[in-house]
């Protein structure tokens, strides 16, 4: 039953933000038909009717949505009549194989990173974990792409430095993406596994004469799972955040890319097919950080 | 030595034991004084542009080399510190003011408005920051002022739920439940009792607040919807050296160097702060 009421109340998020960036993107200031070159009036009266720009903003929104119903996400204002789904469809492959496997990468280095850390505290591994760490928040994306292409292309020429014709396209934008979200995951993996080797069963096991491998593999880490799942969200919206960085730094016709130019065009409706889609991804990532907790602690169920 | 038991003065010595803090206190200080006195630092105009020296690789007359339009890029960063660290103090300040308010009222205003703001942030947690960012531009309208709002306005949502929680939990302390049964007053009660024991927690949210306001900003910058000219920011530095930068590498490495060491100051100042004011930190 939890589950049906959290399902619902995603939905009802979903629908708010829908709403709330639909009116937003709507009030551009200058509107959608306002170019470099100026329209006739009638003209430009006549595409404010067809698009529905004459309508109130709710009267609108709702039109909208009913479309969303029936696959329809509407038109491009800019590519002239190219359906919204169509570029969304195109775009969304690349960007999802690139965001999965940066999100793969972090939880593969980031999670052994922190039990690392946290197993040798105060060696010089753990030093150089945490070094990463603090230039993993700290180093602005596009600066680690920049020494990225500098390192791999500009002196050892051996990865190409933008777009995405083949696997080793990849490497690069997969690298610069994940370096943020894999420190966040190695801090807080270090930060609870330390938490977590302090209590008192811990204590015991070891007075039991139990070797610290088997303590930190069988008895602490299943209970760092919980505070390192948590985090899932935050390196999710993470992860998205950078792939806008990270496909206009690589030139990679991603949906990001096509959101940054639809705000410049003040494209309506592509604005709020690449605002569903990411509000999909992280309502859904939310969901099911929430449905798992239960599973991994028992003390939540009844929570 | 001092060794009263007030708290700040606590904090303070914590603060003051560890080199490191001092040294990114100092740093910060630094880059502050850069900003407020760049006119007196930098060595030419950095609008000036000299089309004999365009794309001068850093030398002893050119620290950081000049752009494509022959424009001292050392100047530029340093007065590109201005617009960056302007923002961020700016919209840390409003988001800090505007979340304390929001989180009180809602922690304090009863079970159907608290319900009601905290549904209201919850847009802010579905979608990723720099899209809601982009979105709240949009409603703001272009150039400084709509960054400045947005940026704001997406700290005020983070400072909002701290806010909330944190009187939330002072709400069932003793004192509070004295107080109230001395009689005072809804306003009386916040002034006198709960902001003082707000202020710890705001300070290392400010410290926090800043950093990731500078970042925002420049990823804002970087992709072409921050700041536009006649103002410039080190994201547009960074986005204006993207365009050449297998070329001229120097263009974007300057920018992107400035913020990272700014980072990394606040994150080591923030952190300091953090565990000065953890009362268990002395021990």
């Amino acid at each position: 039953m939890a589950a049906v009421r959290k399902l619902l109340e995603a939905l009802a998020c979903l629908f708010f933000v829908l709403f709330a960036s639909f009116l937003m993107a709507r009030s551009v200031p200058g509107g959608p038909f306002d170019q470099e070159k100026a329209i006739p009036p009638h003209i430009k009266k006549f595409m404010e009717v067809k698009y529905g720009f004459n309508r109130s903003p709710i009267q609108h929104f709702f039109s909208y949505f009913n479309g969303l119903f029936h696959g329809d996400l509407g038109v491009s204002l800019k590519f002239t009549n190219r359906p919204v789904i169509d570029i969304i469809a195109q775009s969304l492959p690349s960007s999802l194989t690139l965001g999965v496997s940066a999100l793969a990468l972090a939880l593969l280095l980031g999670f052994p990173l922190g039990i690392l850390s946290a197993w040798r505290r105060g060696t010089w591994l753990d030093t150089a974990s945490v070094f990463l760490c603090v230039s993993g928040v700290t180093l602005p994306t596009f600066l680690l792409g920049a020494l990225c292409v500098l390192c791999f292309t500009h002196w050892l020429g051996w990865l190409p430095p933008a777009r995405l014709d083949s696997a080793e396209h990849y490497i690069m934008p997969v690298m610069t993406l994940a370096f943020r979200p894999c420190a966040i995951i190695a801090q807080m993996t270090r930060a609870s596994l330390i938490g977590e080797l302090k209590s008192d069963y811990v204590r015991t096991a070891r007075a039991k004469g139990v070797s610290e491998a088997r303590i930190i593999l069988l008895h602490a880490l299943r209970n760092t799972l919980v505070p390192t799942i948590s985090v899932l969200g935050p390196v999710v919206a993470n992860i998205l955040t950078g792939s806008f960085i990270v496909e206009h730094f690589f030139a990679i016709p991603g949906v990001a890319k096509y959101f940054i130019e639809a705000v410049t065009n003040r494209d309506v409706f592509l604005i709020m097919g690449v605002t569903l889609v990411f509000a999909v991804i992280m309502i859904a990532t939310s969901l099911i950080v929430d449905l798992m907790y239960p599973r991994l602690d028992p003390r939540m169920k009844n929570g | 030595m001092d060794r009263s038991n007030s708290p700040y003065k606590r904090s303070l010595r914590v603060f003051a034991r560890d080199w490191k803090n001092l040294a990114s206190l100092g740093f910060v200080l630094l880059l502050v004084a850069l900003a407020l006195f760049s006119r007196f630092v930098v060595t030419c105009d950095p609008d000036h542009q000299n089309i004999n020296k365009i794309t001068q690789s850093p030398n002893l007359q050119h620290y950081f080399g000049t752009d494509s339009l022959g424009r001292d890029l050392y100047s530029r960063v340093i007065y590109g510190s201005r617009i960056s660290m302007l923002v961020a103090f700016i919209t840390a300040a409003a988001g800090l003011i505007l979340g304390s308010l929001y989180g009180t009222v809602a922690a304090l205003g009863g079970k159907q408005i608290d319900t009601a703001l905290m549904r209201l942030l919850d847009f802010a947690y579905c979608l990723p920051t720099l899209l809601l960012l982009i979105l709240l531009n949009m409603l703001f309208g272009q150039g400084l002022v709509g960054i400045v709002a947005a940026i704001s306005l997406e700290g005020m949502c983070t400072v909002a739920r701290l806010v909330r929680g944190q009187v939330l939990q002072l709400k069932q302390m003793d004192f509070v439940l004295a107080s109230l049964a001395l009689g005072s007053s809804r306003s009386s009660l916040f002034c006198r009792h709960l902001l003082p024991n707000l202020i710890p927690p705001l300070i290392v949210t400010l410290t926090f607040l800043i950093p990731s306001n500078i970042m925002y900003e420049a990823f804002l910058s970087f992709i072409g919807l921050g700041i536009q000219p006649p103002y410039s920011s080190w994201g547009t530095l960074a986005n204006e050296g993207w365009r050449g930068m297998l070329s001229h590498p120097h263009l974007i490495l300057f920018p992107g160097t400035a913020i990272f060491v700014t980072m990394l100051a606040f994150h080591f100042l923030g952190d300091g702060i953090r565990v000065a004011f953890d009362p268990q930190s002395e021990r």
